[in-house]
C-alpha cells in the first residue's frame, strides 16, 4: 500500500500523464496549502477563530490527495469534442451577457435594463418572432412589477429614467 | 388533555380562520415555485399583516405559507430541474426524469401525495408527542449537536454522491462557505478580503439561485447547444420546445398515480415521515438535509436502488415526504422551549410575539387550547394543500409548452429578482452570479451541489456547537467521546461510513461481474 501510494504520488510531478481527477485532486490540494499557509494566517485573526477553517481546510485536503492516488489507473479519457466547445461557448456568452445586465441595472435601473437584457437573451436564444420577443419581457415584467413593487411593497433599482 | 383539545376544535372553525390558512397555502405555492421567492420571503413580507388579524388566523396563514412553499418549490424542480426552495433540490434527482420521461403529473400528483401525507402524519407527532420530546429535547446540548451534524454531513457526502471524494470534498466547500463573515463567538472578521459587504457571510439564497437555478440554465444551454450540432450532423430536424424533449408522448397513465403505485411508495413514506419527524424536532438541522437523509434512506431499502436518480417514485416521494414531514415537528422545540428550528418557525416566532403569545416551557400549561388550535389548524392546512395543489397541478403542465428562449430568459430575470429581493442588495446579485459560474464548472468537474448548500447550512450551527463545546470541556475533545448521545452518534457516524463504503464496493463488483 505504501510503496503503491507513494508510486501513485511521484505521478504528479509529470502532470501530462495525469488524468483529469488526479490533477483535480493535485489542484485542490495546492488550494489547501495557499488555505493553511497563506490565505488563513492574513484573513483570520486569532487561534480559536482560526481552528475551524483549519479543520476544513484538512477535510478538503484528505479527499483532494486520495483523488490523485486513487484515480491512477481509471480508464483513459476523450478529450473535449465539438459539441462540448461550442456548447462551453455558448454559456460563456451567456454568462458575458448577464454579466453585462447586471452591471447596468445600477445605472438604468430594473425594468429597464430587464426589458434590455430580455430582447438580449431570447435574440441570442433563437426566439425570431418580434411581436414575441417584444410582448413577452414587457408581460413578465409587469407581471414582476405588480407583484413585487405594487403587491409586496417592495422596491426594485430603479436607474437615470425608470 | 381530551378537553384542552376540545377546546382548540371549538376556536378553529371559524370563517376568517380558514380563509386565512387558504390564502397562506396558496400565496406559499406561489412563492415557492419562483426560484429564490420561497415561502419565507413571503412570510417575512405578510407578518406586518398579521396584526390585523385574530391569534388564530395570523399563525394559521403563516404555517399556510410554510407548508404551502414546500410543496411549490416542487413544481419547478420537476418540470426544469430547478428547485424552487432550497429543500427540493433533492426532488430534482428523480422528479426532473421522471418528467422528461414524459410522466409530470405522475411526478407532481406523487410529490403532492407524498407531501400531503408526510405533512398530516408529521402533524401527528407535534399533536401528541409535543410535551414528552419537549423533555428529551432539553438533554441535547453541545457535544450532541456536534455529534448528530456530523453524522448528518458525513452521510450525506459518502451516500448521497456517486463519488465519495467528490462529495466529501463539496462538503468541505459548503463548510467554507460558512465560515465567511464574523467569527460567530468573538466577532472578528473572517475572509471578507477587505469587502464591507462579507461581513455578513454569503446569503443563503444568492447562493442557492446562483449554484442551482443559474447554472441550471447554463448547462440546459451547453446541452442544447450540443443537442443542435448532433442534429445537424445527422442531418434530422426536430422542432425543439421546452425543456423536455416532445417526442416522449405521454399516455394517461403518465399522468396519474396508480392505486398499486401509492401503496408501492408507502413504506418509503413512512420511514421518511418518521426521519423528518425526527430532524424536526431538532432545531437546525432543517427540511433539507431531512430531504437527503430520507432519500438515502429510502435508496438503501428499496428492492430497486438502480431506478434512483433516473425517475424513482420511491426516490421521489421519500424526499417529498421527508421535508414536509419537518415542519409540524419544527414547532415542537418552538412552542415547548422557545426555540425556533428553521427561519420560518423564527418568523412564525415573531407572529406569535405580535399576539402576546409568549412560546417556551410554560406556553403549554398557560394556553393549551390556543396550541391545540394551532395543531388543528396545521391538519386543515394539509387538506387545502391537496385541493389547491390538485388545482394547481392542472394548469403548470402548460409551462413546460413554453419555447426555451422564452423559459431561459424568465429564469434568468426572475434569477436577479431572487438574490435582490431578501437584502435590496445587488451585491447579492453579484454573488447568485459568481455561485452560478462556480456552480457550472463544479458540474462540468462532475461536482454534486447538493451537499455544498447542505453544509452551508449546517456550517455555522456546527461551528458554533464545536466551540461551545470545548468550551464547556476547557479544551478537551474528549467530550464528544464521554457523553451517551455524543458518542452513539459518532459511532453510528464511524458505522455508516464503514458500512456505505463496503456496500458500495461490493455494488461495484457485482457490476463488474456482471
Amino acid at each position: 500500500m505504501g510503496f503503491s501510494s507513494f508510486s501513485s504520488f511521484s505521478c504528479f510531478l509529470r502532470i501530462g500523464e495525469m488524468k483529469t481527477d488526479q490533477k483535480l485532486g493535485l489542484a485542490l490540494l495546492i488550494f489547501c496549502l495557499i488555505m493553511w499557509f497563506l490565505i488563513i494566517p492574513n484573513q483570520v485573526m486569532g487561534k480559536a477563530q482560526s481552528l475551524f477553517p483549519r479543520i476544513i481546510t484538512i477535510f478538503i485536503g484528505i479527499p483532494s490527495f486520495l483523488l490523485i492516488i486513487s484515480r491512477k489507473d481509471s480508464p483513459k479519457e476523450t478529450p473535449f469534442g465539438l459539441e462540448e466547445k461550442k456548447g462551453i461557448a455558448r454559456v460563456t456568452i451567456t454568462a458575458i451577457i448577464f454579466f453585462i445586465y447586471i452591471f447596468i441595472i445600477d445605472f438604468l435601473g430594473y425594468f429597464i435594463s430587464s426589458f434590455l437584457a430580455s430582447l438580449a437573451f431570447m435574440l441570442y436564444f433563437g426566439a425570431r418572432d418580434w411581436k414575441k420577443i417584444i410582448l413577452i419581457p414587457v408581460m413578465l415584467l409587469l407581471f414582476i412589477y405588480f407583484l413585487i413593487e405594487k403587491l409586496l411593497g417592495f422596491p426594485l433599482p430603479s436607474g437615470i429614467i425608470f | 388533555m381530551l378537553g384542552d383539545i376540545l377546546a382548540g376544535f371549538g376556536l378553529v372553525f371559524a370563517w376568517d380562520n380558514l380563509l386565512a390558512a387558504s390564502f397562506g397555502v396558496a400565496f406559499g405555492m406561489i412563492m415557492g415555485a419562483i426560484p429564490g421567492l420561497t415561502s419565507n420571503i413571503a412570510i417575512v413580507l405578510l407578518l406586518p399583516f398579521t396584526f390585523y388579524l385574530n391569534p388564530i388566523a395570523g399563525i394559521a396563514m403563516l404555517m399556510g405559507l410554510s407548508k404551502g412553499g414546500n410543496f411549490g418549490g416542487s413544481v419547478p424542480a420537476i418540470l426544469f430541474n430547478i428547485p424552487g426552495t432550497p429543500q427540493a433540490m433533492v426532488t430534482c434527482l428523480d422528479g426532473y426524469p421522471l418528467a422528461k420521461q414524459g410522466k409530470i403529473g405522475k411526478a407532481l400528483k406523487m410529490a403532492l401525495y407524498a407531501s400531503t401525507l408526510g405533512d398530516t402524519q408529521s402533524d401527528l407527532v407535534l399533536f401528541f408527542l409535543a410535551a414528552p420530546v419537549a423533555m428529551i429535547a432539553l438533554k441535547v446540548g453541545p457535544p450532541e449537536y456536534t455529534m448528530i451534524v456530523l453524522f448528518s454531513l458525513v452521510v450525506i457526502s459518502v451516500a448521497a454522491t456517486e463519488d465519495p471524494f467528490r462529495g466529501g470534498i463539496a462538503t468541505g466547500l459548503g463548510l467554507l462557505f460558512a465560515t465567511v463573515g464574523l467569527d460567530p463567538q468573538r466577532g472578528t472578521p473572517r475572509f471578507n478580503f477587505g469587502l464591507l459587504d462579507l461581513s455578513g457571510g454569503f446569503q443563503i439564497l444568492p447562493m442557492v439561485i446562483g449554484l442551482l437555478a443559474l447554472s441550471e440554465v447554463f448547462r440546459q444551454i451547453e446541452i442544447e447547444a450540443r443537442q443542435k450540432i448532433e442534429e445537424r450532423q445527422k442531418s434530422a430536424k426536430r422542432a425543439a420546445k421546452g425543456y423536455m424533449n416532445q417526442s416522449e408522448k405521454s399516455s394517461e397513465a403518465d399522468n396519474r398515480v396508480s392505486l398499486s403505485e401509492f401503496k408501492s411508495c408507502l413504506p418509503t413514506i413512512f420511514r421518511s415521515t418518521g426521519i423528518g419527524s425526527a430532524m424536526g424536532i431538532i432545531p437546525g438541522i432543517g427540511t433539507t438535509v431531512a430531504a437527503y437523509l430520507s432519500y438515502i434512506a429510502a435508496k438503501r431499502a428499496s428492492k430497486h436502488p438502480e431506478r434512483f436518480g433516473k425517475g424513482s417514485l420511491e426516490g421521489l416521494a421519500a424526499c417529498e415526504s421527508g421535508n414536509n414531514a419537518v415542519v409540524g415537528p419544527n414547532l415542537i422545540p418552538l412552542v415547548t422551549l422557545g426555540i425556533p428550528g428553521n427561519l420560518a418557525a423564527a418568523l412564525i416566532l415573531g407572529g406569535f410575539m405580535i399576539k402576546g403569545l409568549i412560546p417556551g416551557p410554560m406556553f403549554m400549561e398557560r394556553n393549551a387550547p390556543m396550541l391545540y388550535a394551532l395543531f388543528t389548524i396545521l391538519f386543515i392546512s394539509n387538506i387545502f394543500t391537496f385541493l389547491i395543489g390538485s388545482f394547481l397541478i392542472r394548469h403548470v403542465r402548460k409551462l413546460t409548452e413554453l419555447p426555451k428562449p422564452i423559459l431561459n430568459t424568465a429564469i434568468l430575470i426572475f434569477c436577479v429578482i431572487g438574490s435582490y429581493v431578501l437584502n435590496s442588495s445587488m451585491f447579492d446579485v453579484i454573488m447568485m452570479f459568481f455561485f452560478g459560474i462556480l456552480g457550472y464548472i463544479l458540474t462540468k468537474l462532475k461536482f454534486p451541489l447538493p451537499p455544498i448548500i447542505v453544509a452551508f447550512f449546517l456550517g455555522s450551527l456546527f461551528e458554533r456547537k464545536i466551540r461551545q463545546s470545548l468550551l464547556i470541556s476547557g479544551g478537551s475533545f474528549s467530550i464528544f467521546f464521554t457523553r451517551p448521545i455524543a458518542l452513539a452518534f459518532f459511532l453510528l457516524t464511524i458505522f455508516g461510513v464503514i458500512f456505505l463504503i463496503s456496500r458500495r464496493k461490493k455494488d461495484k463488483s457485482r457490476n463488474l461481474t456482471g
